[in-house]
């Protein structure tokens, strides 16, 4: 038994005949008695079809209730995705752990940049200072140094270093 | 389509001679399970005629045709060849078949016509014909009733939607395919 309406029936309705009128159509119902509730509802409701006063309008789109939600989803995670890129992630956020933090620069771009060092060496007829500053993202550090140098007294040398660092707590 | 083997026809089968071997109206049960079947051959019948011009045949009559023929064929039924329902309704079948054939004379036709139809059965079927248009999708929907109601043709219809005739048609198609497969869901089993 077969719930597939038949092929003939459909260009039967295509035609806008009655498909009783086809001897063949006829004879196929006889041979499939369990067909014929069915096509007799389908026959009798495609004849009461003309009685119905439906108003009716062909719809504009295709009804896609979901499209204008996935695309303003869409949008607003390209746009996220977009200001996470340019200014950069904050310190942290998406890290399992504190230990993985590595320090970067304020005003670097995000990318492979973990942190910068600049060493700037002053030089004078006896002396030599050296000033070294390193800037990450989570420590900033600057290292001091002044050497002389004479020829009748020793060389002097010191140093002063300072570092900060940013809070690492979860 | 491949037929099945034929089977003798209802129509073809000779009516048997009341014999002394004949069961009586209810012996073996055959008179109560027909009695049984009757409002649902009433609907089927009901449904053949208003879904074609009825020539002024009454219901009443298709029904009672029928289950004269059944009951001179009931030698004809054979459980193993399918249900006893489907054996009616293929009789009914071709009791309206019959009458469809041989159109009364005009005069019984106009009587006919002036005989109102029965209002409640008919609301119900429309009510029925609405909920199952309103579960066909909106461009189905709007195609069926251009088509069927409105009497335009696929042509016509393809330069008014701006669709290919090939999808105006699949589009109908799919419409018919639903309200018969609804009305096969709702069949008893």
């Amino acid at each position: 038994m077969t719930a597939k309406l038949p092929k003939e029936l459909l260009a039967a309705f295509d035609r806008g005949v009655d498909p009783l009128l086809d001897a063949e159509l006829r004879e196929w119902l006889l041979q499939h008695p369990e067909q014929l509730a069915a096509f007799a509802s389908l026959r009798a409701q495609l004849r009461e079809v003309s009685q119905l006063p439906l108003a009716t309008a062909w719809p504009a789109a295709p009804q896609r209730p979901w499209l204008p939600i996935a695309l303003a989803a869409g949008l607003l995670a390209a746009a996220i995705v977009l200001w996470l890129w340019l200014v950069g992630m904050p310190a942290g956020t998406f890290r399992a752990a504190p230990a993985a933090a590595l320090p970067r620069p304020r005003l670097a771009p995000a990318a492979a940049v973990q942190a910068v060092l600049v060493t700037t060496v002053t030089l004078g007829p006896r002396e030599r200072h050296e000033r070294t500053q390193r800037h990450g993202m989570l420590a900033r550090q600057a290292i001091e140094s002044h050497t002389t140098s004479s020829a009748d007294q020793p060389n002097l040398t010191f140093q002063a270093t300072l570092s900060i660092a940013k809070n690492l707590a979860p | 389509m491949q037929p099945p083997p034929p089977s003798p026809g209802p129509q073809a089968l000779p009516a048997p001679a009341a014999t002394s071997a004949d069961p009586a109206p209810g012996e073996d049960g055959f008179g109560s399970q027909i009695q049984q079947l009757t409002p649902q051959l009433r609907a089927f019948l009901g449904r053949l005629l208003r879904g074609g011009a009825t020539y002024g045949t009454s219901l009443d009559d298709l029904v009672q045709e029928t289950l004269t023929r059944s009951w001179r064929s009931r030698a004809s039924f054979d459980a193993q060849r399918g249900s006893l329902a489907n054996w009616l309704l293929r009789i009914a079948f071709t009791v309206y078949l019959d009458h469809r054939a041989a159109p009364p004379p005009e005069s019984i036709v106009r009587e006919a016509a002036t005989q109102a139809a029965d209002p409640v059965a008919a609301a119900a079927a429309r009510e029925h014909l609405l909920r199952l248009l309103t579960q066909l999708d909106p461009r189905e929907r709007h195609l069926l009733l251009r088509f069927h109601r409105d009497g335009r043709s696929i042509a016509e219809l393809a330069t008014e939607t701006g669709l290919a005739a090939g999808t105006v048609k699949s589009l109908l198609h799919r419409a018919r395919a639903r309200l018969w497969a609804f009305e096969r869901r709702q069949e008893p089993s």
